[in-house]
């Protein structure tokens, strides 16, 4: 019966299919494929992690008086109020610079010395794309700020020269990304990148300029010595691919200051795309001093998906609802938020969702989980 | 920015938005046509191959999907040769989540290779024959006849030839 094996074989592949979840990213549901992680499909990997580590926010120092009523609430759940502008996420990130607060002067090369760069193959890249990581030391005398985007970071020959590349030198709108460096305080970036071999010199440094024009004295990482492997996935990507940088967490934030705060997130680990991911943040104080509200922050939210140097996002930007929260946090006590993103303009594939406090235009508090958006 | 890689168009047309739609068929030949822990370097392979042979590329004689997947099949093809006689790979797979066929799987994975190129596209990447034929290289009379034959091999294999 001839039938009888064409219908097992068609039964058996449409199993297989969708027992096949798609590579991260990829939006073509008509046919299913492996979750190839090892190498080519990890880009959107590299890309996840620059982008939280560009929204990876700075400390906030804010000290109010608190008002400790509504204590007891904590512990319930805050209910989403979808009050709040969608972000202008279409299509590659624009920039969104929210301007440094008044009085803060931009920072130079001449505030920073490099104490740290390392460069290596991203956990879990493909063949040929390296990132480079490299932690700087404010040595200024005054705060002053950095944006996360306008900074300019290339590589650059033995002669000097610089490579070609098509890196993305902006990034996702809606986070702040002015960010405040006080004395003595690190900054860490990180830059993905990769080298067609015998298509270009070889990369030889990688230059740094805090400010995005041009530095008297760049800030400079040395590629002596790293192993570049060959045969990139991509050659046409060819040099710095997505770069940014990101300060140090907010582990210096005042107690009683939003910065204090740790907040973790509950999300499902998938969401079907063009449906709404629903998920909780529990904000809780693990300082001794209270937190309030009196002031209330803004929330940014967003979904990344990032399956190949573009980011497709979904976001929103809005008050936090104070009005059903407890004014205050005691020290040690805990609150839950529920909030709703849909996956608007967002593509199947493994992707990040963040949520972040954000007062003064400087962000505070992050939570972030994976997520994968199914077809 | 951009450098002389290939041909210029390539990289105006950049080669990884030009594949990406097409990445998740690739990964699915791959899975199918080599063992598991292959199946990454053939899609690696095979995409450092197309990048390479970019210039080669003439829509005029099939889709994007078709010329990458037979760019796959020759990469699959590459590896199973390589295959070391020591370990050979029983078809049985190592996803835990695979829906239980192990029966027809094996079979499936017996089949000479032309056979198992045509199923795979055919059955488990779900093209029609016309683009099975374009990616075999091909008539259409010819996927149709190889089908055949690998159903009649499947029956034979697995008893249901009475």
């Amino acid at each position: 019966m001839p039938a009888d094996i064409d219908e097992r074989l068609r039964d058996y592949a449409a199993r297989w299919r969708a027992s096949q979840p798609l590579p991260p990213g990829i939006g073509d549901p008509g046919v299913g494929g492996e979750p190839v992680r090892r190498r080519w499909s990890a880009l959107a990997v590299a890309a996840s992690v620059i982008v939280v580590a560009l929204i990876a926010g700075g400390a906030l120092v804010l000290s109010r008086h608190s008002d400790p009523q509504q204590r007891e609430q904590a512990g319930g759940i805050v209910p989403w109020n979808p009050v709040g502008q969608r972000l202008d996420t279409a299509g590659v990130s624009t920039a969104r610079p929210i301007g440094a607060p008044a009085g803060v002067r931009l920072c130079s090369s001449a505030d920073f010395t490099v104490v740290f760069g390392r460069t290596a193959i991203a956990p879990d890249a493909l063949a040929g794309w390296l990132t480079t990581s490299f932690v700087l030391r404010s040595t200024a005398q005054s705060p002053c700020s950095v944006s996360a985007y306008g900074i300019d970071v290339e590589l650059v020959d033995a002669n000097g020269g610089p490579l070609p590349d098509d890196v993305v030198r902006h990034g996702p709108p809606a986070f702040p990304s002015m960010l405040l460096v006080r004395p003595g305080q690190f900054v860490f970036g990180a830059v993905s990148w990769a080298w067609y071999d015998g298509r270009a010199p070889r990369p030889a440094r990688l230059v740094i300029d805090p400010r995005g024009g041009a530095a008297d004295s760049p800030l400079i990482v040395s590629l002596a010595g790293v192993s570049i492997p060959p045969h990139p996935l991509n050659p046409s990507n060819l040099g710095l691919w997505r770069s940014g940088w990101f300060p140090q967490p907010p582990s210096v934030g005042v107690p009683g200051s939003l910065a204090s705060l740790s907040a973790t997130m509950h999300a499902p680990p998938t969401v079907a795309n063009g449906s709404t991911v629903r998920y909780t943040v529990e904000v809780v104080n693990h300082t001794t001093a209270p937190v309030t509200f009196d002031q209330c922050p803004d929330i940014v939210q967003r979904l990344d998906v990032v399956p190949i140097k573009q980011s497709y996002t979904s976001g929103t930007r809005g008050p936090l609802n104070c009005a059903s929260a407890p004014s205050t946090i005691a020290a040690g006590a805990g609150v839950t938020f529920a909030f709703e993103l849909d996956t608007k303009g967002v593509v199947p594939g493994r992707g990040r969702l963040s949520w972040q406090l954000v007062l003064d235009s400087f962000p505070a508090v992050l939570a972030t989980a994976e997520l994968t958006v199914t077809p | 920015m951009n450098v002389e890689v290939g041909r210029p168009e390539a990289v105006k047309a950049d080669f990884a938005e030009w594949a990406r739609p097409h990445l998740a068929a690739m990964a699915a030949l791959a899975a199918r046509m080599a063992s598991p822990d292959e199946r990454d370097d053939v899609v690696q392979e095979a995409l450092t191959a197309a990048w390479r042979k970019f210039e080669l590329y003439d829509d005029a004689r099939g889709t994007p999907r078709a010329w990458l997947l037979a760019i796959v099949a020759d990469q699959a093809r590459k590896f199973y040769r390589r295959r070391r006689p020591s370990s050979p790979w029983d078809g049985t797979g190592s996803r835990a989540d695979i829906p239980a066929d192990l029966d027809l799987e094996r079979a499936v994975r017996g089949l000479p290779a032309r056979q198992r190129l045509a199923v795979a596209l055919h059955y488990f990447l779900d093209l029609p024959v016309a683009e099975v034929a374009v990616v075999m290289g091909c008539a259409e009379g010819t996927v149709k006849a190889t089908l055949s034959h690998a159903r009649a091999c499947l029956r034979r294999e697995l008893g249901e030839d009475a």
